[in-house]
C-alpha cells in the first residue's frame, strides 16, 4: 500500500528516537553525577563503552520489540519526530558541554 | 593505523549516505539493489568508524588529552571531543535506522518512504561531517599543545 510505512520502519524508528533523547539524557545524567561515571565505568571499562553498548541494546532490542508489536500504517508523526529528536539530542549534548 | 583509519570510514559512510540519496531520488524498479547496498554499506563503515575510533579512544587518547589540556586549544577537548564522542552515537542509530529502512520500504511508490530516507541519510551526513570536523579540530588541539610545549 503506497504511502504507509511497515512495521519495521515504524518499530524501528520508534527505537531509535528513544534511543537518542536516551543518549542525551544518559550523558548529562552521567556528567552531572560522577557516581553514575564510575559505575559505567566499573561495568564495562570504560563510561563510553558502557554508553555505546547502551544506547545501541536500546535501538535493537526495543526495535526488535516494537516491531512486533507495530503495523503498517501512515504515521505521519514518525519523520518531523525523528527529526525533531536528533536535532534536541544533539543540541541538549552541545548545550552541556558549552556550559560546563 | 587507527586514525587513519576512523576519519576514512567515516568520510567513507558519508560517501555512501550521498549515494543513498541520489538512488532513492531517482527511484525506479532497476536501482532497488544498489539503494539497499548504499544504505548497508554506509550504516557498516559507521560501525567500523566506531569500532576503529573507539579503541583508539579508550586505550590511546589519555596522553592527546593531556596535551590538548596543557595547550593553547583547551577547547578540543573540553568542548570538541566531549561533544563529538557522544552526539556520534546520535549519527550510528541514524545510519542503522536507514538501512532498515531501505530494507523494508518501497520507495518507487512511496513518498512517504521517500522522505523518510532522504531526511534520514541528510542527518547521518550533516552530523558525519560535524564529527568530521571536530576530529580535526582536536587534531589541532594536539599540534598547539606540542608547539606550546616546544616539540
Amino acid at each position: 500500500m503506497p504511502s504507509t510505512f511497515s512495521k519495521q520502519t515504524i518499530g524501528y524508528g520508534i527505537a531509535a528516537i528513544i534511543a537518542i533523547l536516551g543518549n542525551t539524557a544518559l550523558v548529562v545524567i552521567k556528567e552531572e553525577n560522577p557516581a553514575v561515571k564510575a559505575l559505567m565505568k566499573q561495568l564495562l571499562y570504560h563510561h563510553w563503552i558502557a554508553q555505546g553498548v547502551a544506547v545501541l541494546l536500546v535501538f535493537l532490542v526495543l526495535g526488535f520489540i516494537l516491531t512486533r508489536m507495530a503495523r503498517s500504517s501512515p504515521a505521519r508523526w514518525l519523520t518531523p519526530s525523528l527529526i525533531a529528536a536528533s536535532a534536541l539530542g544533539a543540541l541538549g549534548i552541545i548545550a552541556l558541554f558549552l556550559l560546563e | 593505523m587507527l586514525l587513519m583509519v576512523h576519519p576514512t570510514t567515516g568520510a567513507l559512510a558519508i560517501f555512501c549516505a550521498i549515494w543513498f540519496m541520489v538512488e532513492v531520488l531517482n527511484a525506479s524498479e532497476r536501482n532497488r539493489g544498489r539503494i539497499r547496498a548504499a544504505a548497508l554499506t554506509s550504516a557498516l563503515l559507521m560501525v567500523i568508524t566506531w569500532i576503529a575510533g573507539g579503541y583508539w579512544y579508550v586505550v590511546y587518547y589519555a596522553a592527546d588529552k593531556a596535551i590538548i589540556l596543557k595547550g593553547a586549544w583547551p577547547i578540543a577537548h573540553t568542548f570538541f571531543m566531549e561533544a563529538k564522542e557522544h552526539a556520534f552515537f546520535i549519527t550510528l542509530i541514524l545510519s542503522m535506522f536507514l538501512a532498515v529502512v531501505a530494507r523494508r520500504e518501497d520507495f518507487v511508490r512511496n513518498r512517504s518512504a521517500r522522505v523518510l530516507a532522504l531526511w534520514v541519510a541528510l542527518m547521518v551526513i550533516l552530523s558525519a561531517f560535524a564529527a568530521e570536523g571536530a576530529g580535526s579540530i582536536i587534531a589541532m588541539g594536539v599540534r598547539m599543545g606540542l608547539m606550546q610545549a616546544g616539540i
